[in-house]
């Protein structure tokens, strides 16, 4: 099991926000928010609520459980 | 002048910087000509008339001031946002070196001017300097250009999107520590082979010591750098999340390939023991072990 997100659409459904400007947001580098994305880093509760509370969504509507074939 | 009103923000100290580096770039730059005009002259000469404490040795002086501002210069860069891109890399780097070089320089220049008298060929230390000059040459031209930039403000982060966290300085950080950590693995390697059964005193110990402290300086200076920060609390949080997790990962890398290494070094001292060689151990622990951190820690970074 991964750890699945949909920053990468809210980021562009947010006047396509910039990785930069996220992670200047949510007070991390922006190779930071690159690895969440990307499934490589998986962020602790703090910043997964930080960046949820960012988007105005719950933490469920932004990262979600995935198995390994990339399925909810 | 009208063109350092492009820099972003307030940055009145660093355009202070940027002038003085700038006085001292153009400076070291003529030097690198005179000091291949010194070198011919010193070739020419079986009793050379040229050495370190006339213009060489002002021309190393310069170099001291030119890498002090340079420093300087790219702190406060950072501090103002300064994004890493090849340029700023390749300048930090080749300055890095050429500084470190400052040593070996003079002690080039040094054997040189005596081993002349004794009418010694001198090709490995005319060799070091004329690379020492290339590398010094390629730090001026990558120094004007990054000068440049910084003037134009073009190399900054755009104000909406300055991190938290200097991503920039974290990063040049890493390649620094892989540049010192090479070379002073590699000058450790080639003092112990060089001199393996010679009988020296404790002095030559305490030299190569002070050779390795220069060659590590660049880098600790960094460290300096941020702890000053964290001193002054300049930044809400000094890491990330992600970034203390590769800091951790590259910290435990580095431990694990430092026993190898050092059980290499251990057989060796074992076979020689008694060797006045043996207290290299401490520098061969510290440029590994930085070495490994420092490629680790930045492959890390980069794979995201």
């Amino acid at each position: 099991m991964e750890l699945g997100n949909n920053i990468r659409r809210l980021r562009f459904d947010n006047n396509e926000m910039s990785q930069e400007e996220l992670a200047a947001a949510v007070g991390v580098t922006r190779q930071t928010i690159h690895a969440i994305e990307k499934g490589k880093f998986i962020p602790s509760t703090l910043l997964a609520f930080r960046i949820a509370g960012f988007f105005g969504k719950n933490v469920e509507e932004v990262f979600h459980i995935t198995d390994n074939h990339g399925k909810k | 002048m009208g063109k350092m009103t492009t820099l972003p923000g307030p940055h009145s100290r660093l355009r202070t910087l940027i002038i003085i580096t700038l006085v001292f770039l153009i400076l070291a730059s003529m030097w690198i000509f005179y000091d291949l005009y010194a070198y011919s002259q010193m070739r020419a000469n079986p009793v050379p008339e040229e050495f370190p404490d006339n213009g060489l040795g002002i021309g190393l002086i310069i170099r001291i001031l030119l890498y002090g501002s340079f420093a300087f210069m790219m702190f406060r860069a950072f501090e103002n946002g300064l994004k890493t891109s090849p340029l700023t890399v390749i300048c930090t780097l080749t300055g890095v070196v050429s500084g470190i070089a400052i040593v070996p320089d003079w002690a080039a220049l040094v054997d040189i001017y005596h081993d002349y008298r004794s009418a010694g060929g001198c090709i490995m230390e005319w060799t070091w300097l004329f690379i020492s000059l290339a590398v010094q040459l390629t730090f001026c031209i990558s120094g004007f250009l990054l000068i440049f930039s910084l003037m134009k403000g073009k190399t900054f982060a755009t104000p909406t999107a300055k991190p938290a966290v200097n991503e920039a300085f974290f990063e040049i950080t890493q390649y620094v520590g892989i540049v010192c950590g090479l070379a002073g693995f590699a000058f450790t390697v080639f003092a112990d082979v060089s001199l393996q059964g010679w009988k020296f005193g404790s002095w030559l110990i305490k030299l190569l010591l002070f050779y390795c402290l220069a060659i590590i300086l660049p880098y600790i200076s960094m460290v300096i750098f941020w702890l000053l920060r964290i001193a002054r609390r300049a930044e809400a949080n000094l890491y990330d999340e992600k970034q203390k997790h590769d800091l951790a990962l590259a910290g435990l890398t580095a431990w694990l390939a430092s026993i190898p290494v050092m059980a290499v070094v251990f057989i060796f001292d074992y076979a020689d023991s008694g060797s006045e060689t043996d207290s290299l151990w401490l520098p061969y622990y510290m440029f590994s072990t930085l070495s490994v951190f420092s490629i680790s820690l930045l492959l890390r970074f980069k794979k995201g």
